[in-house]
Order: structure tokens, then sequence, then C-alpha cells
């Protein structure tokens, strides 16, 4: 075990002499292959990050919301309903919604709006995101001006600004009070926009959708776990879509990598030859080269992974934030849980790290298994 | 003792530059002293080196080392006795160009795994006993023709082999080089070291410690004079 160990701290002195000696070019390669780690890790921290974001968020939200569906489409939901819900067995808690989308055109973006009853709000009053605040530089006491559906100015005065903390799903939220919702919109009283129920057992949730789905045909219950799904498809699709675009990069690494491992200069042939005159085995140089594309390939993804994870947890994600967050206009600016998946790391080692160690190995082992008399005679 | 049966070498065998470098070559080489194999360019010196010293198998024929068989040993089998039994002494010195003298005196035991300091202790042995301590962190390429020879000469040492092997020493030295490398081998030779010099250089059929010169010609044994 000690001549084992010993061996592979030859080998690694070795190396490590050889990766010097060749300063220029083995920095180039670390540089393009860190950028190549960096970019990858990048996507896959932030799209994680917000996935899991999303999640936090959500675990709070209602288990069930149920919609009226007029002609294939979201249509107001009557009061009357309200009451069919909680007679259904099973069902805990229901709740009507008021919310919908306000197109501002002096920031070109939609606000989403929504009733918070909890919050006891007048109904000249709301409560706004932090993105919002920062666009419109609103600040409490402020007035923002909104035009009612009957063409009346409404003016609302802001009471609060919502935490960053979840500053993800409430970018561009406006709270507000039941009748200035309804005045802004031109509601009339006894509709809502959807509504929100919670079920008794949890593990009941699908079957109870069945139920509201049975006694009340035009309806669709959305569960929450459904909507966990839509987000995780969503950031999954988007992170798929730069990975595309990161692909002709990987394939560029590719042909560099191949290049530099297939074209062994005719002075590393000549040292293989001499290495193997002068009493190492094929096995032993094989052995030195996979230590030289291992401390080359895990040091370039140790810096590309931390550069990453400091600039998507520290550095506010600017590289890819645009495309991964999505917001059209109201970005979001907040700052994501750090952590770390061991499985995405495992994945990122796999597709970055052995292809170029086995990259470099075939060229490598082709040399190394020439006759060592070559060194004698030529 | 390496004894030689019936040994042939070719090269790009079955092809049309078919080249056959050593023909039916029998001989018994003892140990100890020097021995010089003499000829000219293309004569089949450096092959039958190569074939004694297991950096290559012959064709055909058996080759014996104090009567183990050699000639059918697998690759890995004849590295173990190479790197344990012989040391080799290359024309254009093949030191590693970027290393110091002393990492390439070490490179050979590199993969035997003895302790480090071991290693660098028996290195700082050799490069003292051949007056290279001073240029021990010198990298090899700073090295004059005399100090890489003398650096390949203790590489080839460093696994304290039985026989020593030298293709052409003398190829790449003045005079006054040869004859310093020349005594050197003979020092060895004293000392119970077999060596084994391939050469056309007169300087070394004339030196002091040589006991046979075998004369090789167009891949066959020309010649064999015990002195």
């Amino acid at each position: 075990m000690r001549a084992f160990l010993e061996r592979q701290k030859c080998l690694i002195d070795y190396t490590l002499a050889a990766l010097l000696r060749r300063k220029t070019r083995n920095l180039g390669l670390l540089l393009v292959y860190t950028l190549l780690v960096f970019l990858f890790a990048s996507v896959l921290l932030l799209s994680q990050g917000l996935r899991r974001e999303a999640a936090l968020l959500l675990q709070d939200a209602p288990e069930v919301i149920v919609q009226r569906l007029v002609a294939g489409r979201h249509d107001l939901l009557p009061a009357t309903w309200l009451d069919v819900l909680r007679r259904i067995r099973g069902v805990g808690a229901v709740q009507g919604r008021l919310w919908g989308y306000y197109y501002d055109p002096a920031v070109k973006a939609n606000y989403t709006l929504m009733v918070a009853p909890e919050r006891g709000l007048a109904d000249d009053e709301m409560v706004i995101g932090a993105t919002l605040a920062r666009t419109r530089q609103l600040g409490i006491g402020d007035y923002l001006g909104l035009h009612a559906a009957n063409g009346q100015p409404l003016p609302l005065k802001v009471s609060g600004v919502l935490d960053s903390a979840s500053e993800l799903l409430s970018a561009d939220l406006m709270l507000v009070s039941e009748g200035g919702f309804r005045t802004l919109f031109n509601l009339p009283p006894a509709a809502y926009t959807d509504a929100v129920l919670t079920v008794r057992n949890p593990r009941e949730a699908r079957t109870v959708a069945e139920k509201i789905a049975l006694a009340l045909p035009d309806s669709r219950p959305i569960l929450r776990a459904e909507i966990l799904r839509t987000y995780d498809t969503v950031f999954t699709w988007r992170e798929g879509m730069v990975f595309v675009c990161l692909s002709a990069l990987l394939l560029a690494f590719a042909i560099l990598a191949w290049d530099k491992a297939a074209g062994l200069s005719a002075e590393e042939k000549r040292e293989i030859g001499i290495l193997k005159a002068i009493g190492w085995e094929t096995g032993d140089i094989l052995r030195m080269k996979l230590w030289e594309g291992t401390l080359l390939s895990l040091t370039a993804f140790l810096a590309g992974y931390t550069l990453a994870y400091w600039q998507v947890f520290h550095g506010g994600a600017r590289l890819f934030a645009p495309v991964l967050k999505g917001w059209a206009v109201l970005y979001p600016d907040f700052r994501l849980t750090p952590a770390v998946d061991l499985q995405q790391v495992l994945v990122l080692l796999a597709v970055t790290v052995l292809p170029y160690i086995v990259a470099t190995l075939i060229p490598i082992w082709r040399a190394a298994t020439a006759d060592p008399d070559a060194v004698m005679r030529g | 003792m390496i004894e030689l049966t019936e040994v042939s070498k070719a090269f790009n065998q079955g092809q049309p530059n078919e080249c056959r470098a050593l023909r039916h070559v029998s001989l018994t080489l003892e140990r100890g002293g020097i021995t010089v194999f003499k000829g000219p360019s293309g004569s089949g010196k450096t092959t039958l080196l190569t074939l004694v010293g297991c950096l290559a198998r012959p064709t055909a024929g058996r080759i014996t080392l104090d009567g183990r068989l050699l000639s059918n040993l697998p690759e890995r089998f004849l590295t173990e006795v190479r790197r344990h039994t012989f040391g080799f002494v290359f024309q254009q010195f093949n030191l590693i160009r970027g290393l110091t003298v002393l990492d390439n005196v070490m490179l050979p035991a590199y993969p035997l795994g003895q302790p480090h300091w071991e290693l660098v202790n028996a290195a700082r042995i050799l490069l003292d006993r051949f007056g290279l301590t001073a240029k021990a962190t010198s990298r090899v390429e700073w090295l004059s023709g005399g100090e890489a020879q003398r650096t390949a000469l203790a590489r080839a040492l460093i696994n304290d082999p039985a026989v020593l092997i030298a293709d052409e020493p003398t190829a790449n030295l003045d005079s006054a080089l040869s004859r310093e490398v020349l005594a050197l081998l003979g020092e060895l030779a004293t000392q119970g070291r077999t060596v084994f010099i391939s050469s056309h250089d007169p300087l070394v059929f004339e030196a002091a410690h040589v006991n046979r010169i075998v004369e090789l010609h167009d891949g066959q044994i020309a010649g064999d004079c015990r002195c």
C-alpha cells in the first residue's frame, strides 16, 4: 500500500512538472475549460435555485384552486359556487379570490393585482411588490394613478411594500382591497376570479378535485402539485434552451481537447519513448497521463463551479437571469438561497471531466504502446 | 549470463520495406567486464543491444538471462526485468528537457514506489560520484555534452542494475569527454557491473577496460575477440 502511494506521489510530481513545462498551452486550456464549466454550472445552479425558490413559496399556497371555464376560457366564478364547494365531502375552508392584471403604459408592463382581505386595506390603499416600487420609484405614502374600467382615474396610496424575500413571485404584485378591485375592474358584487380551498386530508386532494369536477362540470380544479410541476417545466424548458445555445461551446471545447490530445507533439512522443526505455510500463505512462487529465480537469471544474456558485448566489446571477427568470420588464431582484445538489454536481462532473480524460487517454495509449526500442533506433 | 540462440530480428515484417537487422545470431555474454559491439552503421549492433536489454523481442530465436527465457515474456514482465537488470545510456542522451538533473536521474525509479527521500538520497549519491552535485537543480538543457552524458549515466544506475547498456556513448562527445566517459564505464566494470557498449569509435575499442569485442556485419557476427 505504501509503495502504491509513493508511486502515485512520484507520478503526480512528474505530472505537475510536465504541466508546468507547457505553461502557456495548459493555462489556455485551463481557462477555456473553466469558462465552460462556469457557464454550464451557472445555468444549472440558477435554474435549480429558481425551482427551489418557487417550491418554497408555493408550499403555503392553497391545495386546490377552482376556476370557472366558459368556452374553454377562464371566466368569473359566481359566489353561489362557494357554497357548493363547501358541501363537497373532504373540503375544508373555501374562499373566493379576486385577482387580475393591469397594464401600465408608463412602464409597458402588466401588474398583477390581488385582493388581500387579511391586510384590512382601505379602498384607496395598496401594498406593492419591491420591484414595482423600485420601477415606479414609489414609497409608502406615495400615490399611483390607475385608470378604472369605466375610464375614471383611480389614485391608490402605497401603504406598504412587500418583503423582498418573496420577490420571485411578488415582483409585479399589487395588493388592494375588495372594494378598490371591484371599482377598478368594474366587477359585479357576487363574482370572484376563482376560489381556493383547503382539503382535510392533503392526500385526498386529487379525489376532491374529481368530486368538484363532477359537482360543477364547467369548473377546472387546479392542484398545488400541478402548479409546482408547471414551474418546474417552465424552468427546465428555459434551462434546455440555454443548454442548446451552449452546446456549440461544448462542441468547440471537445474539438480543442481532442486536438490537444490527439495532436501529441513530437516532444511528447519522444518523452513517452524515453520513459518506456528507462523502465516505465505502458500502465505507468497511462496512470501519469490520467493524473495529468484529472488534475487539469478537476482544477477547471472546481474553479468553474466555485465561480458559478459565487455568481449565482452572491453576484445576483446577472449572466443568465434575463433568460431563466423570464420576466418581460419587471425583473425581480432577489437573492437565491445558496444550495448545492450533489447529483447535479456529479452529472456536471461526468459530462465535463470524464469526456476530457477519455479523449486525452486514447492517443496517449496509442503512443505508449509503441515499442520502447524506438528511442534507441531513432 | 545472457545467451542468444539463433536470434533474428526483422522490422516491417511482410511489407515491401522489410528489413532484417539481425540474422541467426548466437552468442553467450558472461557477467562482468566490458563487451563492445563494433561494426559499421546498419550492421545491427543497436538492434542487438535492444534485444539483450529487453527493449524489444526477437522475431525468431531465444534469449535467456541466467537461464530464464526472456524472448517470449509479455511486455509487463519484460519491463520488470528491464528496470531491475539493465540501465541504459543512449546516443542522444535522451534526457527529459524542462526537468532538473536530479529529477531526470530519479525518473527510472518512479514506478517502483520507493520512499521519495530514499530516492533523492540515492540520486544525490550518484550525482556526487559523477561530479554533478552543483548541477542537481539545473535544467538538463543547460548542461554541456559531458555533463549530459554523466547525467545519463547516473540515471542508468539509479535502480542499481547489474548490466549497463551504452549505445554509442561517445558519438556526441569530443575525445577528452569520450575518455572521461570511458573511464567512468571502466570504473563501473571494475566494481563488478557488466557493461555492453555499441560503438564504431576507435577510442572505445582501445579503452583499457574492454574485455571483449564482438564485430557485426550485415546483421551477423563477423568476429569475436577477447582482449
